[in-house]
């Protein structure tokens, strides 16, 4: 059995499995030319499956938004949808549709789970395990306020920290270098005072020298 | 040894707090819907006469009348459009007149048409906006409509803007309208007629 006997068989079954299915669940009525609407909250990607026991015309159906005609035969079309959060699918009807279909509408949404944040802490004893919480971090910044009335004190009382500052170094100069002067030796070592001293104490030993005997006489 | 495991049991619980940090799930659903569409345009004659002793006009269903006069009578016949659907619908409406004789060149049986709606209710002549619709769908003025003298069936389309091209006649969603029409006929013209009304349509 060939391709086209294969489709050709299908396209023959598939009204009578429509009108079998039908019998089971009551179609819901729609005039033709109108607009359904199927709403989704979550979507990321959508297939739309149209079966239909009568041929499916040019045009019968137009699916909206972001959707757009993957293949059709006589009696099926498939769609791809390009769907996002908070979709609101359309099937606008020809006004010249008379028809039998079903719509299988096939989706697949992303749902997010709330994040959390889970410690643990450690002791040296034992580990102890905290309930999940939520952990809000602040930043603060803080600045230095000073009233702008101050400013002119502030500055005179900074004056005069400087001058008494100043006077005091002044005063510990001066004593520096008084101290200096006195430390330091006379220039070129010829003092009076020393030199006194020496011719005296040469002049008494003289005074010994020429009283004492020679011992050998 | 235990002094060692407790610092593990520490690490791997703080691993497994890591791992549980976000979770995203994809989840595939299908829905099913059955649908059955039916006609969005509901026509229906409402009234037809005078039916007096010179015209007897018979509604037949909803979208059919059959008129049986004396020649050079005036007929009317009222209808209503209603659109079902949730859209609005671009109508193209059509008359068909049958007649057991056939028709003249130009359609001389027919001397005026006076169309009435709620934005005409004193009446419009369309008697020159009324055209043939030809088997490839081209408009021929009424005058010039190609009857030959053996042509029994005849569709009319009144084209308002006398440009020769069909051009729809837009129903909002939910509306329905009314439509009288009054055909003058030439004294020179006898027979029984019927009268369909039909209308064809897409979206806007």
């Amino acid at each position: 059995m060939g391709v086209m006997d294969v489709r050709t068989v299908f396209a023959a079954f598939l009204p009578i499995f429509l009108l079998f299915t039908g019998s089971i669940v009551h179609a819901n009525e729609i005039y033709a030319g109108s607009t359904v609407s199927f709403y989704f909250e979550n979507c990321i990607n959508m297939t739309v499956d149209i079966l239909c026991s009568n041929t499916i015309g040019d045009g019968e159906f137009t699916l909206y938004p972001n959707c757009s005609l993957l293949n059709s035969t006589i009696h099926t079309q498939k769609w791809s949808c390009s769907c996002t959060n908070k979709y609101a699918l359309e099937i606008t009807t020809s006004p010249a549709s008379r028809n039998n279909c079903t719509f299988i509408i096939t989706y697949v949404e992303r749902l997010l789970m709330p994040e959390k944040v889970v410690e643990y802490h450690h002791s040296s004893s034992d580990t102890i395990v905290k309930e999940p919480e939520l952990i809000n971090t602040t930043t603060i910044e803080r600045v230095i306020y000073i009233p702008s009335e101050n400013y002119t004190s502030n500055i005179e009382y900074l004056n005069e920290t400087v001058q008494n500052l100043s006077k005091k170094i002044d005063e510990l100069y001066n004593l520096t270098q008084e101290l200096k002067q006195t430390t330091e030796p006379t220039e070129g070592g010829n003092d009076p005072k020393a030199l006194a001293i020496v011719v005296l104490m040469i002049f008494i030993l003289l005074v010994f020298l020429v009283k004492s005997p020679p011992q050998g006489r | 040894m235990k002094k060692l495991a407790t610092p593990v049991l520490a690490v791997l619980l703080l691993l497994a707090g890591v791992g549980f940090a976000a979770i995203t799930n994809l989840i595939s659903n299908t829905v099913h819907v059955d649908v059955q569409t039916k006609t969005p345009i509901e026509i229906k004659f409402v009234d037809a006469g005078p039916n007096d002793d010179s015209v007897k006009v018979t509604i037949e269903g909803d979208n059919a009348i059959t008129v049986d006069m004396y020649a050079g009578s005036t007929f009317y016949f009222n209808y209503t459009v209603t659109n079902h659907a949730n859209n609005p619908i671009d109508r193209y409406p059509v008359v068909i007149v049958s007649s057991d004789k056939s028709f003249s060149a130009g359609l001389q049986e027919i001397q005026q048409i006076v169309y009435y709606d709620a934005n005409y209710p004193d009446g419009l002549d369309i008697t020159d906006m009324t055209y043939c619709v030809n088997e490839d769908g081209i408009l021929t003025p009424l005058r010039e409509c190609n009857t030959d003298g053996t042509a029994t069936t005849v569709e009319l389309f009144f084209d308002n803007n006398g440009d020769g091209e069909p051009q729809p006649y837009t129903i909002t969603a939910g509306a329905t309208w009314w439509y009288r029409i009054d055909v003058v006929t030439n004294p020179a013209t006898a027979g029984t007629y019927t009268i369909t009304y039909e209308e064809h349509f897409t979206l806007p």
